[in-house]
């Protein structure tokens, strides 16, 4: 494999190397060049999700929309999901429900504890809530639980659209659930092209490729 | 060949020193090319990386980063595996860059994409 880079075809990590990762993305996430920073940080080390989760925070704050607190998680839960990361995906999600309730004394924090779990309840960020249960449900990898879990907030779901994608990889990497695929005119000719078969496409192999997750721009973060 | 390497990057640097800035980057590729020719690969990224390092510092992002590209050149054609030493080289000139430099980028996503 290999990314083309030079630490990616003569190093370890064909995706390059974490620590050279690292101090791109923290160079940038200094400078306040959120994409590329992201794009850095979610292949770097431990310490970039710390990184990563604090400018996250700090662009959900700047963009002075407290109820959209999700969506800026989000841009660090599903990147690492997408790559097998859960811990860090666990780690950035702690980082922002502790950051709002110690930002929000009225937030109205419920703190739900069992021997097994711990989760911070945040009652008016139902998105948030749904990606606290999201990453309690992943080590159970019960395909009825996360449909379950959709169902619950599909009228909160509806209004994150970009999430659409990222939640098919998750549901297909953690769940088992895959998704018909839909018929991509060009895929599916590609496909006949290199001897796939053909056949509708249906058939890929591996994982489909991450996809990026999208939040609305922070204004003045350019 | 049996030059100095010391000796050159001193002269090098002078030259930049002087604000000779042109004639230091092409004098410094010419050289760096020989020592490629001759897998002198370690000559060759001592003589890049310091130039480089002296243009950016001179303010000069455009051929010290053209330098730097080179280097990771170099990196590639010698197959060089990433480890603390190689890694150093790079994240020194990285930091030597002024952020408006566009060369940035571009030697950013020569070493990890």
């Amino acid at each position: 494999m290999g990314n083309g880079s030079w630490s990616g075809k003569f190093g370890e990590y064909p995706a390059g190397d974490p620590e050279l990762h690292h101090v791109a993305g923290t160079l940038y996430a200094e400078e306040h060049d959120a994409y590329e920073a992201e794009r850095h940080l979610v292949l770097g080390t431990k310490d970039s999700v710390d990184v990563l989760a604090r400018m996250e925070y700090q662009w959900y704050k700047e963009s002075e929309s407290p109820h959209l607190a999700a969506l800026f998680a989000a841009r660090a839960i599903f990147p690492y999901l997408i790559i097998g990361n859960v811990r860090a995906a666990n780690a950035s999600l702690r980082f922002f429900t502790s950051a709002l309730s110690q930002d929000n004394a009225g937030l109205g924090t419920q703190s739900v504890s069992s021997q097994t779990c711990d989760v911070r309840i945040l009652p008016s960020l139902p998105l948030l809530n749904f990606l606290s249960l999201l990453l309690l449900a992943i080590p159970r990898a019960d395909p009825g639980l996360y449909r379950q879990l959709v169902t619950k907030y599909a009228a909160h779901l509806k209004d994150v659209e970009p999430w659409a994608d990222a939640l098919d990889v998750v549901a297909e990497m953690y769940f088992g659930i895959q998704k018909p695929r839909q018929s991509n005119p060009l895929f599916d000719m590609m496909g006949s092209l290199l001897g796939g078969g053909g056949g509708g496409g249906g058939s890929s192999r591996g994982k489909p490729a991450p996809k990026r997750v999208e939040a609305p721009a922070a204004e003045g973060l350019d | 060949m049996t030059t100095n390497i010391p000796k050159t990057v001193a002269r090098l640097e002078e030259s930049v020193a002087n604000g000779q800035y042109y004639e230091a980057q092409q004098q410094t590729r010419t050289i760096a090319a020989r020592y490629t020719k001759t897998r002198r690969w370690d000559a060759a990224v001592e003589i890049l990386g310091s130039i480089a390092q002296s243009l950016l510092k001179a303010g000069q992002g455009g051929s010290g980063g053209d330098l730097c590209l080179l280097m990771v050149d170099v990196y590639e054609k010698a197959e060089r595996k990433p480890d603390a030493e190689s890694k150093g080289k790079l994240l020194t000139c990285l930091r030597l860059f002024d952020p408006a430099e566009p060369t940035r980028k571009k030697f950013i996503s020569a070493f990890v994409r």
